[in-house]
């Protein structure tokens, strides 16, 4: 079972820790340190759920435990930064007006280090959401169950998180165009 | 329906996530507002973008390093081990198994010149702080296991 785990989900697995901690050394130590995990903690495992999903629970958690300790800044894993959710009234007025920027620099194939270093300045469980989601093609369901949520929170995290990314996006393309 | 009531549902539609009865709702509002039928475009095409990025192969040390821990684990007789307390007791009982059962459990940590002493000493903290285990202590406890 483990070694299925390893054969067939490895690299969705690396793919999720990569984009979680932005960098190649620090997915690894995060796959080890979860696998250890995973194999210790073997008891805690609940077999109703895929064990390639409940392999991303433990590396989520050993990540937002990482984060919570080392404090890098950001101000909550839940709470939305102000302007990024709902009754932001004006932001979304001001967001209208270069909406068509936005739309035409996401088109562009070469964008797509700009996207990744807005996505890496993600709050952790908007990244999270988006990688699994957009990235990965999972659907609600298996998100809920790596998250351990419900489909509910998978979906208005989702709307959050786009908005937080939209907001980002907006920021570096401003700096773009002002060098 | 207001537009404001149907941002999150924009989002979910994008992802082919919203129910037949939404999806009514939805298309019946977007046939006659610009705004969000803009705003979806963005979320498909943010969607694009994002699976667009690279991801990177998983390295295949990595996997090798995995599956190595995995046979490990699968060679390891520790039915006793099960029953021993969990705490100091655990890691007392660990240290004193380890002796005396002989150190060939951990011969590949060896081989990458990890002390046993040093291994029962970082497990030691480890189990006493586990499930919640400060990072410090995971990472120093990973850098051993990796070194
Ligand atoms: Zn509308």
């Amino acid at each position: 079972m483990i070694e299925k785990l390893i054969n067939e989900y490895s690299q969705q697995a690396y793919e999720f820790a990569v984009h979680l901690c932005g960098s190649a050394e620090e997915a690894k130590e995060l796959m080890q340190e979860s696998f250890f995990r995973l194999i210790r903690h073997w008891d805690q495992y609940d077999a109703s759920q895929p064990l390639e999903n409940y392999f991303m629970t433990v590396m989520r958690n050993l990540y937002y435990d990482g984060i919570k300790k080392w404090d890098r800044g950001f101000i909550s894993l839940e709470t939305p930064v102000a302007g990024e959710d709902e009754g932001s009234v004006l932001a979304d007025a001001l967001a209208d007006e270069d909406a068509e920027d936005l739309q035409t620099a996401l088109e562009r194939r070469e964008v797509s280090e700009t996207v990744r270093s807005v996505l890496e300045e993600l709050a952790p469980e908007y990244k999270a959401v988006l990688i699994m989601s957009d990235m990965q093609g999972l659907g609600y369901n298996e998100i809920a169950s790596v998250l351990d949520c419900s489909l509910g929170t998978v979906r208005s995290r989702l709307w959050r998180a786009r908005n937080a990314f939209k907001k980002k996006m907006r920021k570096h393309l401003y700096y773009l165009r002002v060098e | 329906m207001e537009c404001r009531e149907l941002k999150e549902l924009l989002s979910a539609y994008a992802d082919g996530q919203a129910s037949s009865e939404e999806q009514v709702l939805l298309l019946a509002h977007l046939e006659g507002c610009p705004a969000c039928r803009r705003e979806l475009k963005l979320f498909q095409t943010m969607k694009t973008a994002l699976r667009r990025v690279c991801s990177p192969a998983v390295p295949a040390d990595l996997r090798a390093a995995l599956l190595a821990q995995a046979a490990r684990r699968r060679s390891k007789p520790t039915p006793w081990l099960k029953r021993a307390p969990v705490g100091v007791g655990f890691s007392l009982a660990f240290a004193a198994a380890v002796l005396a059962i002989g150190v060939e459990q951990f011969e590949s940590r060896q081989a990458d010149s990890i002390s046993v002493d040093a291994m029962l000493a970082a497990h030691n903290e480890y189990a006493l702080t586990m499930p919640l285990c400060p990072q410090e202590l995971v990472l120093s406890d990973l850098s051993m296991r990796l070194r």
